[in-house]
C-alpha cells in the first residue's frame, strides 16, 4: 500500500468577489522510500496541495472542500487538530524555501531542533540534547555539540538549511516534503544539499515529495513526477518517461522552454501567454488558450485522463499523438509565443 | 571576439577600441566601527581586479555564485559605484574623468534591467512616467517626443501602446519585465546591463523574455552585459562568458568553448554542480569543500585554494597569473 495517497483533493480559496480553485481535483500516490516531484509554475497549486495535506491551509479564506488524503493508512482529513499536530513534524516533516524565515533568530539551534523532539518524543534534558546532536550529525553539520549553541545568523545559508533539515528529520518522519527547499541556495551549495537529501532518504527510508518549478531537480532526485497546471495534475509518470516522451503539451512545452547546459539550443520554445489560475473557470482544458496543439473541442470539453503507457497518464485529448511525436509536433506548430497582452482574464495571475 | 587584457595601454578614443573596456577594476567597501572615530576595521573586496571588454552587438555574460562581485562590477559600469582602483573605458574614454556632458550621454547609452520587476518599479508611477523618466536627460526632446518614444518602446517589447497609462500592479511579472526592457530601449542604448533579468520569472515566461532580448539585439544591434547564475541561460544568451569567484575573474572564453572545455577547477565545479537536463546525465562530480570565504578575509595565493580539489602547495602562496591557455581562452590557475 502506498504511504501517501491523495484522491480528488479540492481546496478552494474564497474572496469577496470570486473563488480560486487552487487545488482542483488532485490525485497521486507516493510509496515509502520513493521520491515524487510535483512540478509547476507559480499559481499552479503545488504549494496549496502540500498545505492541504498538512491541513495548514489559511482558513477561513481557504477550505479543503473535497477529496481524501490517506497517510500510512489513516485519513488525514478526518483527524482532529490535536491529532494533526502529532503528524506534522512527526510522521510528515517539511522543509521550506527560505531557512531564514523557518528559523527564529532569537533562539539557538539546540532550542529549535530540540523543540520538535520535546513535543513529539517527550524528551528533555540530556536525552533531548543527544537527539539534537544526532540530528545535526545526520545532516553533516560539523562539530554539532558546539554549533548547536549558535544562533541562526551565525550559520551560512547552506548550513542554515541543514539546520532546518535537522529539525525536519529529528523525529524520524516517514515523509519529507521539500517545498522549493534548494531554490534559495547557490549552485554548489544546492548540489551538496541534494546529495545530502539523497543520502538521508536511503539511511532513513524516507519518502520525498519535492515541490519545484525546476525540471533539473526532478531529473536529479525523483522517481516519479507529477506536472501541475491550474490546480490539476495534467501528467503523471516516471522520471525517464517525462523527459523522453512527455504526453501532455504543457510538459512538452515546459521542457522545451528551458535552456540546456549540455547542448547548444538555437531557439527556445516560448509558451505564449501567462499561466492560468484557478480564478477563471473554462469549459474545456485550462491549458488550451496557450497550447500549440489545441483543437476546437479542447476549448469546449474537459479533456479525458488518458493512460498512454503503464504508469503514465496525461489529461489531454491528444495525449497519444504528443507522446508519439513529441517535440517534432511542436516544431511544426505555429512558432514562438505571442507576447502576453494585458487582458483582464490574466490579471489575477500574480 | 573580445580579449581581456590586464596590462594598461591607453589610446583615448582610437577607432579600434572596443565599445567598453574594463581594466583592473577594484571596488572595495570599508567596514567601519565605533561611535565617533569610525575606524575602518576591515575591507570587503567585492571586486578585486577584473578586466574585460565588450564589443558591439555582443553579449558578455558573467557567472558566479552570490557574493562573487558580479553585480558590483555591473554597478561600477553603470557608474553607481565609484571604483577604488582601475577604470572603465567607454569608446576609449575613461568614464571616471568624463565631463558632466559626457556622463549624461554615457548614462543614456548604457541602460540597465534588474532582477525583480516588482521592486524595480515605483508602484505610484504610471508606465509612461517610468519609461520616459530617463529621457528627461535629453533636453532636446519635447513631452510629445518622449511620449511617442515610450509608445514605440512598448510595442517593441510586445505590449500595447495603450498600456502606457496603466500602473505597475496591473501587469504580471513577465509584463513588468517587458516594461523594464522598454524603459531601457527608449533611450536608444548601445549597451544594456541585464542583472539576472529572468531569474524571478516563471519558467514559461523566462523563455519569452530571453527570446525577446535576443530578437531586440539582432534587430537593434546593441550589446548586453548579462549577469546570471543559471548556466543554461548563460549558454543560450552569450557570445563570451566570464566566470567570477570572490571578486576576481577566474576564467574567460568564447561561450561554447567554455562550456565544452572548462579549464579552471571552479568552473568545472560549477558545471558539475549544475542540475542535469535529463535523468540519464550523470555529471562527474568536482566537489568543492565548504563555503565561499568571506570577502573581508580573502585567502592568500589563489583564492580558491582552501576549497579546491586540485590545490597544490604553492597555490596557497602565489596568486596565479591571468594567462591565455588556448587562443581566446583565459584563466588564472597554476594548473595551466
Amino acid at each position: 500500500m502506498a504511504l501517501l495517497e491523495v484522491e480528488d483533493l479540492q481546496t478552494h480559496i474564497h474572496s469577496r468577489r470570486s473563488t480560486n480553485r487552487a487545488v482542483d481535483g488532485v490525485s497521486f500516490k507516493l510509496d515509502a522510500g520513493k521520491s515524487l516531484g510535483l512540478v509547476g509554475e507559480s499559481g499552479s497549486g503545488k504549494s496549496m496541495t502540500v498545505l492541504s495535506l498538512l491541513r495548514l491551509v489559511p482558513e477561513p479564506a481557504a477550505k479543503i472542500v473535497g477529496g481524501h488524503v490517506r497517510f500510512d493508512g489513516e485519513d488525514l482529513l478526518a483527524k482532529s487538530e490535536k491529532e494533526m499536530q502529532a503528524i506534522r513534524g512527526g510522521g510528515i516533516a517539511i522543509i521550506l524555501q527560505d531557512p531564514l524565515t523557518s528559523l527564529n533568530p532569537v533562539f539557538n539551534v539546540q532550542y529549535q531542533v530540540g523543540e520538535s523532539v520535546h513535543l513529539h518524543q517527550l524528551l528533555s534534558g540530556q536525552a533531548q540534547a543527544d537527539k539534537v546532536i544526532e540530528s545535526l550529525q545526520k545532516v553533516r553539520v560539523p562539530a554539532p555539540e558546539i554549533r548547536m549553541k549558535d544562533y541562526p545568523h551565525q550559520f551560512s545559508g547552506g548550513m542554515r538549511q541543514r539546520v532546518v533539515g535537522a529539525t525536519a528529520i529529528a523525529c524520524q518522519p516517514k515523509l519529507l516534503i521539500a517545498d522549493e527547499a534548494t531554490t534559495a541556495l547557490d549552485a554548489t551549495i544546492q548540489a551538496q544539499y541534494l546529495t545530502l537529501l539523497r543520502d538521508l532518504q536511503k539511511e532513513l527510508n524516507l519518502a520525498l515529495l519535492f515541490i519545484t518549478h525546476d525540471f533539473g531537480i526532478v531529473a536529479r532526485m525523483c522517481d516519479d513526477v507529477a506536472v501541475m497546471y491550474a490546480g490539476r495534475i495534467v501528467e503523471f509518470t516516471d522520471v525517464r518517461e517525462i523527459f523522453n516522451h512527455p504526453a501532455h503539451p504543457y510538459s512538452l512545452a515546459l521542457l522545451e522552454a528551458v535552456p540546456k547546459i549540455d547542448a547548444r539550443v538555437d531557439r527556445l520554445y516560448a509558451i505564449p501567454g501567462v499561466p492560468a489560475t484557478g480564478f477563471v473557470q473554462v469549459p474545456g482544458c485550462s491549458f488550451a488558450p496557450r497550447c500549440a496543439f489545441a483543437l476546437e473541442k479542447c476549448h469546449n470539453e474537459k479533456p479525458p485522463l488518458v493512460t498512454v503507457r503503464d504508469n503514465h497518464t496525461a489529461e489531454c485529448w491528444r495525449a497519444e499523438e504528443v507522446y508519439e511525436q513529441g517535440s517534432a509536433l511542436l516544431r511544426n506548430a505555429p512558432a514562438d509565443g505571442e507576447p502576453a497582452q494585458s487582458d483582464s482574464a490574466n490579471r489575477g495571475a500574480d | 571576439m573580445t580579449t581581456p587584457s590586464s596590462d594598461a595601454h591607453l589610446s583615448a578614443g582610437s577607432p579600434t577600441d572596443p565599445m567598453l573596456r574594463v581594466e583592473n577594476l577594484h571596488v572595495h567597501f570599508p567596514v567601519k566601527h565605533g561611535p565617533i572615530f569610525r575606524k575602518t576595521t576591515h575591507v570587503v573586496k567585492a571586486v578585486d581586479g577584473i578586466s574585460f571588454e565588450i564589443n558591439k552587438g555582443e553579449t558578455f555574460s558573467v557567472v558566479g555564485e552570490s557574493g562573487c562581485g558580479k553585480s558590483t562590477a555591473a554597478r561600477a559600469i553603470l557608474k553607481v559605484e565609484i571604483p577604488t582602483a582601475g577604470s572603465v573605458f567607454w569608446r576609449g574614454r575613461d568614464i571616471s574623468d568624463a565631463t558632466v556632458e559626457e556622463t549624461r550621454s554615457y548614462r543614456t547609452s548604457v541602460q540597465a534591467v534588474f532582477q525583480d520587476p516588482f521592486s524595480s518599479m515605483n508602484p505610484r508611477m504610471r508606465v509612461r512616467d517610468f519609461i520616459t523618466e530617463p529621457l528627461l536627460l535629453d533636453k532636446s526632446l519635447s513631452k510629445n517626443d518622449r511620449h511617442a518614444r515610450a509608445q514605440e518602446a512598448l510595442e517593441q517589447v510586445g505590449l500595447r501602446p495603450e498600456d502606457i497609462t496603466n500602473f505597475p500592479h496591473e501587469f504580471s511579472g513577465g509584463q513588468r519585465q517587458r516594461i523594464a526592457i522598454a524603459r531601457a530601449l527608449a533611450s536608444s542604448p548601445e549597451l544594456i546591463v541585464l542583472d539576472e533579468p529572468v531569474s524571478s520569472l516563471d519558467v514559461s515566461i523566462r523563455a519569452q523574455i530571453m527570446n525577446l532580448l535576443q530578437d531586440l539585439q539582432s534587430n537593434l544591434g546593441f550589446s548586453y552585459m548579462f549577469i546570471a547564475h543559471h548556466l543554461g541561460t548563460v549558454r543560450y544568451m552569450s557570445n563570451t562568458v566570464g566566470v567570477m569567484y570572490l571578486g576576481k575573474l577566474v576564467e574567460f572564453s568564447e561561450s561554447e568553448e567554455l562550456f565544452l572545455h572548462p579549464l579552471h577547477p571552479y568552473t568545472q565545479a560549477l558545471f558539475s554542480a549544475a542540475l542535469p537536463d535529463h535523468p540519464d546525465i550523470v555529471r562527474e562530480q568536482v566537489l568543492l569543500e565548504g563555503d565561499v570565504a568571506a570577502a573581508t578575509a580573502v585567502p592568500s595565493g589563489c583564492r580558491l585554494h582552501p576549497r579546491c580539489p586540485m590545490a597544490m602547495p604553492h597555490c596557497a602562496e602565489v596568486e596565479p597569473e591571468w594567462k591565455e591557455v588556448t587562443p581566446g581562452h583565459w584563466t588564472a590557475c597554476h594548473l595551466y
